[in-house]
């Protein structure tokens, strides 16, 4: 009876073995993978990724983490990467990775992209192309009113992370391009320094602080939930900015999956920008439809903020400046 | 010295009674419940959510989102089967002295309860990736550098260092209490070692082997620090699907995610008090 029992627990445990082993191999095999970003995640999940499975059979698995630490996973494969394919909210990683020899250049098929949404030119094509853009946005406390004037803010402020996510990136250089005192002082009045996107909007909509600097297009998202957010762009001297936001795709150098390309160039199909106003994002092509209850763009008076970001190193300079306690 | 007026008395009872009740509530009860609740709550973030059912339907619907389950039970799975192989050896080799530096052995086995999971995770991929010994042991033995990051192996091999100790423990607790005259005696009629390691030992080592094996399955299941630092993205488990959802702001579907892990706990939790604290009946 007792070697009975024996047998089949035995049997059961090479059957769970087996099987588990052929499933854990067969889905490593065979699956994109995408390093992106918590703030693309419903218009991956519900538009892109269903239609690219669709259109070509490829399963996709997206991972959601900050920016900074996406780039340190590749930094720590050693030419053996997971990541197939880098999709983020600004063109800095994939410059500074480009040079360290972890993206390749590719080209499109969709020749009609405008040129301040994609790099520079170098051998093989180019280095990164925005499929999808956000305004850059003050996004307060509803109970405040109006947004502050950030030259003079008084709040509590979220700075998002600069190390680990775009959205700091897209702060710091905000600050530091047109007053980097104002930037001190909303750093003196940082309570938290959230790692992505998301966390920071949740950040005003949960009450841990009164104004940060977000995307238009996560605002809108949390908005639609009913959390209690308000935003414009961001005020600062009496001056309203645009800084567009760039949702940039990379091809991962030594990409395991064959189709990395197919799916970068699935992102600039009509039947995807076409779309993309309904997750609250803007496409890169002018004459397809805004996000419904997006800021109408231009505003009176507004001056545009674009970076050069093929210069990477000058950008990245002053992103520790503004880690809290740092 | 002052008498306590109420001492043994039913006040003194209902006051402990609702102090520990509050304290346990507060503490241990009350987290458990709200997440609970969270998972079956529509919209956590407005304040307004209503009873609901879909956060367990897009649970159990969705590949992408039932998948780590699967590969927690998956992993579980192939750590438990290894675990009652590479425990059972070096509890053996401590408890019967068969090795030298037995006791070295004993006390080592219980480091990884010492050290940080974190810690675990960060020393694996450092020693198995590609700037790591393993690498460069390869790369001299065979010409090529080979590296375990983000495979399925390095993440086995932190589950089992993980939860190395549970089995170790557990099958030394029964090892000791054996009888060695027993195998001596059957030896001396002839028996060979296999034979009396199958038909004398293992049959006395079951309490052993089902307690290791259930708290090597639940820890297995809900390892998370030294996970998040060696998985990778495809083989992504529960407890980590719970934080990247919590991260990215589905509280609702990242308490659905723990209220199934609760229930895993808890069914092993009964097995254990069935077998492992009555552990004679199963002998």
């Amino acid at each position: 009876m007792r070697s009975k029992a024996f047998s089949i627990a035995a049997l059961v445990l090479a059957a769970g073995l087996a099987l588990s082993l052929t499933d854990l191999y067969k889905v490593q095999q065979g699956t994109l993978i995408v390093y992106t970003t918590p703030a693309l995640r419903d218009i991956l999940e519900s538009l892109i990724v269903p239609r690219f499975r669709n259109a070509t059979g490829v399963d996709v698995t997206l991972v959601y983490v900050s920016a900074g630490e996406e780039y340190n996973r590749l930094r720590m494969s050693g030419g053996h990467p997971e990541a197939d394919v880098f999709l983020h909210a600004s063109p800095l990683f994939l410059e500074k990775g480009y040079q360290a020899g972890y993206f390749l250049p590719f080209s499109i098929r969709n020749t009609s992209v405008p040129v301040n949404f994609l790099s520079r030119s170098v051998a093989g094509g180019h280095l990164w192309y925005a499929f999808a853009w956000s305004p850059l946005a003050e996004v307060y406390k509803p109970a405040l009113g109006a947004p502050p004037d950030l030259a003079f803010i008084n709040t509590t402020f979220g700075f998002p992370d600069p190390l680990l996510s775009n959205n700091g990136i897209y702060a710091v250089l905000f600050f530091e391009n047109i007053d980097p005192a104002a930037g001190a002082r909303a750093l003196a009045h940082a309570v938290v320094q959230p790692a992505n996107a998301r966390a920071n909007i949740l950040g005003i909509a949960d009450g841990a602080f009164e104004v940060t600097l977000g995307y238009e297009g996560v605002t809108l998202f949390y908005q639609e939930k009913g959390a209690r957010v308000s935003y414009d762009l961001p005020l600062l001297g009496g001056v309203k900015y645009l800084t567009p936001v760039m949702f940039c795709a990379g091809l991962v150098n030594g990409h395991p999956n064959p189709r990395a390309f197919d799916f970068i160039d699935f992102l600039f199909r009509e039947e995807i920008q076409s779309r993309i106003n309904a997750f609250y994002f803007r496409s890169v092509f002018p004459w397809e439809p805004d996000p419904p209850g997006g800021t109408t763009l231009p505003v009176p008076g507004q001056v545009v903020l674009n970076y050069d970001w093929a210069q990477w190193r000058p950008l990245e300079s002053n992103l520790s400046k503004y880690v809290v306690g740092g | 010295m002052v008498k306590w007026p109420f001492r043994r008395s039913t006040l003194e009872k209902t006051v402990w009674t609702v102090v520990v009740w509050f304290v346990f509530g507060l503490f241990v009860l009350g987290p458990l419940a709200t997440v609970v609740a969270f998972s079956f709550t529509s919209s956590v973030l407005t304040g307004r959510g209503t009873f609901t059912l879909m956060w367990y339907g897009q649970l159990f619907s969705q590949p992408g989102l039932y998948g780590p389950l699967i590969r927690s039970f998956e992993i579980a799975v192939i750590v438990v089967v290894f675990q009652l192989i590479f425990g059972t050896l070096i509890a053996y080799s401590t408890v019967r002295e068969r090795v030298l530096g037995a006791k070295t052995l004993d006390t080592l086995s219980n480091i990884t309860i010492a050290v940080p999971s974190v810690v675990v995770g960060l020393a694996l991929l450092s020693f198995y990736g590609p700037f790591g010994p393993f690498a460069a042991m390869t790369q001299f033995l065979f010409g090529n550098p080979f590296s375990l990051t983000w495979t399925l192996w390095i993440l086995v091999f932190a589950h089992m260092l993980e939860t190395f100790p549970y089995m170790v423990r557990s099958m030394a607790a029964v090892l000791v209490k054996l009888d060695a005259h027993l195998e001596s005696a059957a030896r001396s009629l002839g028996a060979s070692r296999g034979h009396v390691f199958l038909t004398i030992t293992l049959p006395q080592l079951k309490p052993g082997l089902v307690a290791g094996s259930v708290l090597v399955l639940s820890r297995s299941i809900a390892e998370f620090g030294a996970t998040i630092i060696v998985v990778s993205a495809v083989l992504k488990t529960a407890p980590i699907a719970i934080f990247t959802q919590a991260e990215a702001g589905s509280l609702e579907l990242a308490s659905a995610y723990s209220v199934v892990l609760m229930f895993v706990s808890f069914v092993a939790y009964l097995l254990m008090s069935r077998w492992l604290l009555r552990g004679e009946s199963i002998t």
